[in-house]
């Protein structure tokens, strides 16, 4: 290969959602190669990858690129519950086989009996994933002491009970966003009890603000981790199987950035939504425009949601996910459907008219970028100008966006953290934070050379009598490059 | 009358209408209470009457930062701890538990309280909406006496204030919650059966299970609304979609409704606060506080709390009538339009 193939490295991204997908290849200067849109019988990344490799690269070959050049690999699916075979969701997805669970969970809080852990959760998919449920002394307050000390007897009982008998262990603790030292602690007696081969899930590892949004999110995932290991180990086997066996595999996330397999494979969770998310960003780019409105389309070019653009990424809900009937912490694209209200009627053009004007936060027109399989069909049969736009366009490739927002989409970490205003170390926990933020980055696959902090919010929690700083660090950079293969059918 | 199941959902659906924006969101506690439930059984709720005179009726409710609680969920055997303190100080059994602020989220997080207390819960409730605040309820201006204040933690810590005057019980009050991490359970204005006659606002808990069974046998939201005003002698404001709202936690700021579809033409200024504080239309006042202003969203059905308003909901409005005592000279001292901020006159919403 000479160093003129080499400097054109480029991405392979590819959507699935429900019963059709999009491919996209694209240059790291974000020049788009090729692209193509399809319907597919089996929604499943494995069941597309080999057609959509031959079509991008006939397309692609005469402009000079081999499959060598692919350096990286980007997939977004619609929705996790679907792929993870969780009861009650949508059967047409090709699920992940294996088993579901069966999991442990331990609550460090003993004082938080007004809600149990799955208290809360469907019955059927309590009883499906979960074998045993416990509440033990533990957990901080506030101010980072102890809510209770840590109750070890408790816990190794505990393991001794389940040893042998799970397939992972989901941990959770009062204010482990604050002081994450009793999950840890934790997780070392569990591991010493049941041994390193049962994976144990720590919720600060995963996050957000309330304990039980986050244990639910913590279970999920460890309920889905073992069936998540074989979907990559699948998708890999088929990378191999496609020539890409030198492309690294990354993962479309809830938010619109992407995370590498390695890191997806304990928080297969965060993969929900991203195919929204990366839709939106790949209009952004295609149009230029990166404050704007997107409307997505079915087929048949009928409008299905609409969704606001900021600073080129998809606007996320202020509140909080249901996935399997179970609340979440995970934030996802606000997306507003183009259904009428409750009892009412109304469909097309209004119906498309009111969605913009209740996705767009603020009286500002912006344009609206059409995408997905009828894009253009949809801007064909407008009569004119739409209420509370500029303009309303199609952007090339509109059909595609998705994979080529997910192409080209950077590689995010977060890091929170909450403390007195009034502490004298506040500028090292600042500095600490951004710190963590660009470490979770480059532990999700950022390039860790050009990884930067892109994002800071600092608010203040409301009521609490000792004032409180809630401080929130997002940091961004490419995805690495360089990485080796390790994984060779034999 | 009980309180457990579908009922439970319904029942919370009337807190949020209950709460005119305020008291944060009933079906955030609905987990709480649909397992409280589960496990004592249904809760009953019972008139005055059926009472002894003598029994203690204990107004209960949690207190301390949503942030906290959001992590520190409790176990809501504090309100049993409570009520063990409570009948030890006044040597006589608590026959009821009184919910203080049916608006919202404490309407519902009651019956969790009430279950894990064992009691029924009295229907009524301290100020038949929301207001942020604890002295803002009914049997302050009854002279009912709030002391003692009895405060729980989740690790049976237990403090009780006693205290002359409110001032002082609310500053010690408060100094207890923040030694607790801002959080805990408190009952205050104990009284007997016979003193809460006329004390406490009557018929709440039924009212509320009311309006969530009118919103479930409505066909669309505008449907829900016309029938709750038509039942409790409100009025729908308007159709409309918000065309200007900027939240500013604690202090009122005006949201523009723009007029949709039967009221199109139309624009009313919504005055905001911790909950909707006033509607202004061509300069008249249609409704202000104490009175009821809730804000339906037509696409989810849900009343909109305050801090949720944002540009583009398209809503229905609807004015009740609060409680008669709010409406007294007293009453309007305490919360009326001045005691939130507003230079507006109060004008009673009237059914028409």
């Amino acid at each position: 290969m000479s160093a003129g193939t080499l400097d054109r490295s480029c991405r392979l991204g590819i959507t699935v959602q429900r019963d059709r997908y999009a491919a996209a290849l694209v240059e790291s200067d974000g020049t788009v190669l090729a692209s193509i849109e399809r319907p597919t019988v089996i929604p499943s990344i494995t069941e597309v990858l080999p057609s959509a490799v031959d079509e991008l690269m006939a397309q692609a070959g005469p402009r000079g690129i081999e499959l060598e050049n692919i350096q990286q690999v980007m997939l977004a699916v619609s929705e996790v519950d679907g792929l993870a075979g969780l009861p009650g969701s949508d059967r047409s997805w090709k699920r992940w086989p294996g088993q579901l669970g069966p999991v442990a969970v331990v609550r460090l809080g003993a004082a938080t009996t007004s809600l149990p852990p799955l208290a809360g959760w469907p019955a059927e998919l309590r009883a499906t994933v979960s074998i045993a449920e416990t509440s033990v002394a533990g957990g901080a307050r506030l101010d980072g002491g102890d809510f209770e000390p840590l109750d070890t007897a408790a816990l190794v009982a505990f393991a001794r009970s389940i040893a042998g008998k799970v397939n992972a262990v989901a941990v959770s603790s009062v204010f482990a966003t604050v002081a994450p030292g009793h999950e840890l602690a934790a997780a070392g007696l569990l591991r010493a009890e049941l041994g390193d081969s049962v994976p144990i899930l720590l919720s600060h590892e995963i996050g957000g603000a309330g304990l039980l949004e986050r244990e639910n999110a913590t279970v999920l995932q460890a309920t889905l981790i073992r069936r998540a290991w074989g979907a990559a180990h699948r998708l890999r086997r088929s990378l191999v199987d496609c020539g890409l066996s030198h492309a690294e595999p990354f993962m479309a996330r809830n938010d619109g950035s992407i995370m590498t397999v390695d890191y997806a494979l304990t928080r297969p969770l965060l993969m929900h939504g991203a195919a929204a998310a990366v839709g939106a960003r790949g209009a952004a780019l295609l149009a230029g425009e990166s404050e704007a409105l997107v409307a997505f389309t079915d087929v048949a070019g009928q409008p299905t949601a609409v969704c606001s653009v900021t600073g080129g990424s998809a606007q996320l809900a202020a509140g909080s996910t249901i996935i399997a009937g179970v609340q979440t912490g995970l934030r996802t694209v606000a997306l507003v459907a183009t259904d009428p209200p409750i009892g009412g009627t109304g469909s097309g053009l209004t119906q498309l008219a009111e969605a913009v004007d209740r996705a767009k936060g603020s009286p500002r027109d912006l344009p609206l970028l059409v995408i997905g399989p009828g894009a253009e069909k949809l801007v064909d049969t407008l009569p004119g100008p739409l209420p509370g736009t500029t303009l309303v366009c199609c952007p090339p490739r509109a059909d595609a966006a998705s994979a080529v927002g997910v192409a080209a989409a950077p590689v995010g970490g977060e890091a929170v953290r909450m403390f007195g205003a009034a502490s004298p170390h506040g500028d090292d926990i600042r500095t600490r934070v951004h710190e963590q933020a660009r470490a979770a980055a480059v532990h999700a696959g950022a390039d860790p050379v050009t990884v930067a902090v892109t994002d800071v919010e600092e608010s203040t929690v409301p009521h609490v009598s000792e004032p409180t700083v809630l401080l929130r660090v997002r940091a961004e950079g490419p995805p690495r490059v360089g990485w080796r293969r390790t994984y060779e059918r034999s | 009358m009980h309180l457990a199941g579908g009922r439970l959902r319904e029942f919370a659906r009337g807190c949020d209408v209950l709460g005119g924006g305020g008291g944060g969101q009933a079906r955030y506690a609905l987990p709480l209470a649909a397992h409280a439930v589960e496990l004592t059984g249904p809760v009953p709720v019972v008139q005055a009457s059926e009472l002894p005179s003598d029994g203690l009726v204990m107004p209960c409710s949690f207190l301390g930062a949503p942030a906290i609680g959001a992590e520190r969920i409790g176990t809501c055997r504090e309100a049993a701890t409570i009520r063990g303190h409570v009948e030890r100080h006044f040597g006589r059994p608590v026959v009821a538990m009184l919910c203080n602020e049916i608006g919202g989220f404490h309407g519902t997080a009651s019956v969790a309280l009430a279950a894990h207390a064992g009691l029924p819960m009295l229907d009524a409730d301290g100020m038949g909406r929301a207001f942020p605040g604890m002295s803002r309820v009914s049997m302050h201006l009854a002279g009912v006496s709030p002391e003692p204040v009895v405060l729980a933690d989740e690790h049976d810590r237990v403090v009780a204030v006693h205290a002359d005057g409110d001032g002082w019980l609310e500053r010690m009050a408060r100094s207890v919650v923040v030694g607790f991490g801002d959080r805990g359970v408190s009952s205050e204005y104990v009284m007997t059966v016979e003193q809460a006659a006329g004390a406490v606002i009557d018929g709440s808990i039924a009212k509320a299970l009311r309006i969530g069974e009118l919103i479930g046998e409505a066909k669309s939201v505008a449907d829900a609304a016309r029938a709750i005003a038509a039942e409790f002698d409100g009025v729908v404001i308007a159709e409309g979609k918000v065309a200007a709202a900027l939240p500013e936690p604690g202090r009122p700021t005006p949201a523009t409704i723009e007029g949709t579809g039967p009221d199109h033409g139309r624009t009313l200024r919504l005055e905001v606060g911790h909950e909707y504080l006033a509607v202004v239309e061509d300069g008249q006042v249609l409704a202000t506080v104490p009175d009821i202003i809730t804000v339906f969203d037509t696409y989810t059905g849900e009343a909109l709390g305050a801090g949720e308003l944002r540009y583009g909901h398209r809503v229905v409005a609807v004015a009740l009538p609060c409680p008669d005592v709010w409406r007294t000279p007293a009453g309007l001292d305490l919360v009326g339009p001045a005691a939130f901020g507003l230079d507006l006159p109060y004008r009673p919403v009237v059914a028409p």
